[in-house]
C-alpha cells in the first residue's frame, strides 16, 4: 500500500513541479487594474488613518487644553512696538497733556496721568490740534485711532502688564463703540483690586472693578454719571464635564447587536451657542452569527462568526446650542470619534479555531496592529438638556455614528445607533 | 560569463524599476515569471480562475515587496515562496469547505496504480484540482515542495499528526481519481 502511494507521490511530483503555462497577455489586464486598485486602496488607506491619528491628537489638545493641565510657562518679554511718529515727540510736542502717557519713562508721580489728561482738558476746554496720529491703547496692546473729533489726543503704548492694568478699562477698549465725548469725559475714580474668581483666572484681581462715565454735554452743561462693568460679562471658556452613557444599536454586514458605551467627556465653552467636546469612552460591540464579507471572503459565504470588540473612543464634537431657555436648551452635536480596538475576540460558527491569521484578529492592548484596530466614525446626534440645579443639567442625546472606514482582517463597518444619557456640570 | 553578468545586470535594472512601482519594469516582470508562477498557482487552487487570482494578489505582494528582495538570491525562487504563501492564504479562506468523502478510497488495487502511471500531466493537474483545498494544499506541500510535516503543520496551523493523516487521505482520493479518469477513457 505505502509503494502505491509513494508512487502516486513521484508521478505527480515530476508531471507538476515544473509545470508552466503559456503567457496569456489579456492577464496583464486584468493584473494592471488590479495594482491600480491596489494602489488606490492604499492611498486611501494611509489618508484615513493619518485623519484618524490627527483626530486623536487634536482631541487630546483640546482634552489637555480644557482640564487644567498646566505646562511651564516661559518668560514673556515686552512687546515692541515699531516706532511711531508719536513715539518721537519734539521738545515741545513732550509738554502737551496729551503726550505725557507717550513717553516711555514714567514716575511715579504720574501714575494717573490719564485723569490728569482729563482733568486738564475738561476745565481748560482744550480743543488742541493734533500733530500725532491719536491712538488709544487696546487688550493686545496695539494702538488703535481715536476717532478723529476727540478733543483728547491719549496716546497710550502699553509695553508692561501693569500699565495696562492700570488704565482704565474703557480706555483701553477698542472705540468704536464708544463716542467721542465719552472719551473725553470718563474718569475712574474707584479703581480696586477685583477679588471676583469668577472672572478670569489670569486677570482675577488685577482688573479695576468698577469704572465711572461722566458724560457732560457742552452745551446744557449737564453731567451724567453712569457705573459700568469694566469687563463684559462674558463667560470666557468655562469648561463642562459630562457623564455619558448610551444603549447602542451596531450595525455590521447588515445584522443588528446591541451594545453599550460609558465615557466622560469635558467641553469648553466656545461662545454663547458653540462649544468643543471630547472626552475618553468606553463602547462594548457584540455580534452574534455576524456572515464573512462577502467581498472579501466569496468563498465562505456558509460561515458565519461571534465577534466581541471591546473599543475605546475618543469623540471631537462640535455642539451647538438650538435655544437657551430658563431650564431647557435643545442642541446639535456633530463631529468625528477615533476608535480604537483594544480587545478583539473571534469564535466561528462551528466552533473551531479561527483560520485566519489570528494575529489580525487580535486587539491592540493583545499585540494587533494600529491598521487593522483604528477606525473613524462621523457623528450626528440632537440632545435635550434640563436644567436640575444650578449645577447640574440632565440630557438625552440620540446619535448615529457612521463609520467611514472598516476594521480587521474582515473589513468589517460598524455603523452605531446610540442613545446617549448622562449629567452635566459646569465648573 | 559575460552573459551571466549581463543577465545579472538586467535582473537589479528590472528590481530597481520595479521598486520605484514603473508600470514597464512591473510588466516585464510579469510576463517573465508568469508561466512558472501560473504553474505553482495552478497546483493549489481549484481551477484556472481561483489560479489567476492567486497569481495576481501573489504579484501585488512583489511588486510591494520587492525592495526587500536581497540581491544575489534566486529571484524565481523568492518568488516562488511568495506564491506558496498566497496560496496557503487561499487555503485557509477555503479551509471550511472540506469534504469528508475519502474514506471509501483506501482500498487501491495495483491496476489503480498501473492507470495512474498513463495520465498525462493535464490529468494529474487536473485531479489534484478536484482535492479539497485542505489536501490538495498538504499534498502540494509535502510532495512539490518538500516541506517535512513540521513545517507544513505550523504553516496551517494544525497539528502534525493531521498533516500526516491529510497527506494520506490526499494520496489516496487523488489516486482513485486517476484511476476512475482513465478506466473511463479506456471504456
Amino acid at each position: 500500500m505505502e509503494n502505491r502511494l509513494n508512487h502516486i507521490d513521484t508521478i505527480a511530483r515530476d508531471a507538476l513541479q515544473n509545470m508552466e503555462f503559456p503567457y496569456q497577455p489579456a492577464d496583464w489586464s486584468a493584473m494592471e487594474s488590479r495594482i491600480e486598485k491596489d494602489a488606490f486602496l492604499r492611498t486611501r488607506l494611509y489618508w484615513l488613518k493619518g485623519g484618524e491619528l490627527l483626530l486623536m491628537l487634536l482631541a487630546f489638545w483640546v482634552l489637555f487644553q480644557f482640564t487644567g493641565m498646566t505646562f511651564p510657562e516661559t518668560p514673556t518679554t515686552p512687546r515692541s512696538t515699531p516706532p511711531t511718529k508719536q513715539n518721537i515727540l519734539t521738545p515741545a510736542e513732550k509738554d502737551t497733556p496729551q503726550n505725557i502717557d507717550n513717553q516711555e519713562e514714567k514716575t511715579p508721580e504720574k501714575k494717573n496721568k490719564e485723569e490728569e489728561v482729563l482733568h486738564f482738558a475738561q476745565n481748560n476746554k482744550i480743543n488742541t490740534p493734533v500733530k500725532n496720529p491719536p491712538t488709544f491703547a487696546t487688550f493686545d496692546g496695539v494702538a488703535t485711532v481715536a476717532p478723529s473729533s476727540s478733543p483728547i489726543r491719549m496716546t497710550r503704548s502699553v509695553f508692561e502688564e501693569n500699565q495696562f492694568i492700570n488704565t482704565p478699562v474703557l480706555l483701553q477698549t477698542t472705540t468704536k463703540y464708544i463716542s467721542p465725548i465719552i472719551h473725553q469725559k470718563a474718569q475712574v475714580p474707584n479703581i480696586k483690586q477685583n477679588t471676583d474668581e469668577s472672572r478670569e483666572p489670569s486677570f482675577a484681581g488685577r482688573l479695576p472693578q468698577n469704572v465711572v462715565l461722566v458724560e457732560s454735554n457742552p452745551e446744557n452743561n449737564i453731567t451724567t454719571e453712569t457705573e459700568i462693568d469694566p469687563v463684559p460679562n462674558v463667560s470666557r471658556h468655562p469648561l463642562h464635564f459630562r457623564i455619558a452613557a448610551s444603549p447602542d444599536m451596531n450595525v455590521a454586514q447588515g445584522s443588528y447587536r446591541m451594545g453599550m458605551t460609558i465615557g466622560g467627556l469635558a467641553s469648553v465653552e466656545l461662545s454663547d451657542k458653540w462649544q468643543l467636546e471630547t472626552g475618553l469612552a468606553y463602547s462594548g460591540k457584540f455580534f452574534n452569527d455576524l456572515p464573512l464579507n462577502e467581498e472579501r471572503f466569496p468563498y465562505m459565504e456558509d460561515v458565519s462568526k461571534d465577534m466581541n470588540l471591546h473599543v475605546a473612543e475618543i469623540p471631537l464634537h462640535l455642539q451647538y446650542t438650538i435655544k437657551k431657555s430658563t431650564n431647557w436648551r435643545p442642541f446639535v452635536s456633530a463631529g468625528f470619534t477615533a476608535n480604537a480596538v483594544m480587545f478583539a475576540n473571534y469564535d466561528y460558527n462551528d466552533g473551531i479555531e479561527s483560520p485566519f491569521e489570528t494575529q489580525r484578529e487580535a486587539g491592540m492592548l493583545e499585540g494587533g496592529n494600529l491598521r487593522d484596530n483604528l477606525y473613524a466614525t462621523a457623528d450626528i446626534g440632537l440632545g435635550l438638556e434640563r436644567q436640575l440645579d444650578k449645577n447640574l443639567h440632565l440630557f438625552i442625546q440620540p446619535t448615529v455614528k457612521f463609520a467611514l472606514d472598516n476594521i480587521g482582517l474582515h473589513h468589517d463597518s460598524i455603523h452605531t445607533f446610540s442613545l446617549v444619557m448622562g449629567a452635566r456640570t459646569a465648573l | 560569463m559575460e552573459i551571466a553578468l549581463k543577465l545579472r545586470k538586467d535582473e537589479q535594472t528590472l528590481i530597481d524599476a520595479c521598486a520605484k512601482q514603473e508600470r514597464w519594469a512591473q510588466q516585464k516582470l510579469y510576463e517573465t515569471y508568469y508561466s512558472g508562477m501560473m504553474g505553482v498557482c495552478m497546483r493549489y487552487a481549484g481551477n484556472a480562475d481561483d489560479a489567476r487570482d492567486i497569481l495576481h494578489e501573489g504579484f501585488i505582494k512583489v511588486f510591494r515587496n520587492i525592495s526587500k528582495y536581497k540581491a544575489g538570491t534566486s529571484l524565481k525562487a523568492w518568488m516562488h515562496r511568495i506564491m506558496v504563501n498566497t496560496s496557503i492564504d487561499y487555503y485557509r479562506k477555503q479551509q471550511r469547505r472540506r469534504t469528508e468523502d475519502i474514506e471509501e478510497a483506501y482500498s487501491l488495487s495495483s491496476s489503480d496504480v498501473d492507470a495512474v502511471s498513463r495520465c498525462s500531466e493535464q490529468e494529474i493537474l487536473l485531479a489534484v484540482q478536484e482535492l479539497s483545498p485542505v489536501y490538495r494544499t498538504v499534498f502540494n506541500l509535502y510532495v512539490i515542495e518538500g516541506y517535512p510535516h513540521k513545517d507544513i503543520a505550523k504553516k496551517l496551523g494544525i497539528t502534525e499528526s493531521t498533516s500526516r493523516s491529510n497527506l494520506l487521505k490526499a494520496r489516496v482520493k487523488l489516486q482513485k481519481i486517476l484511476a476512475s479518469k482513465y478506466s473511463h477513457y479506456g471504456k
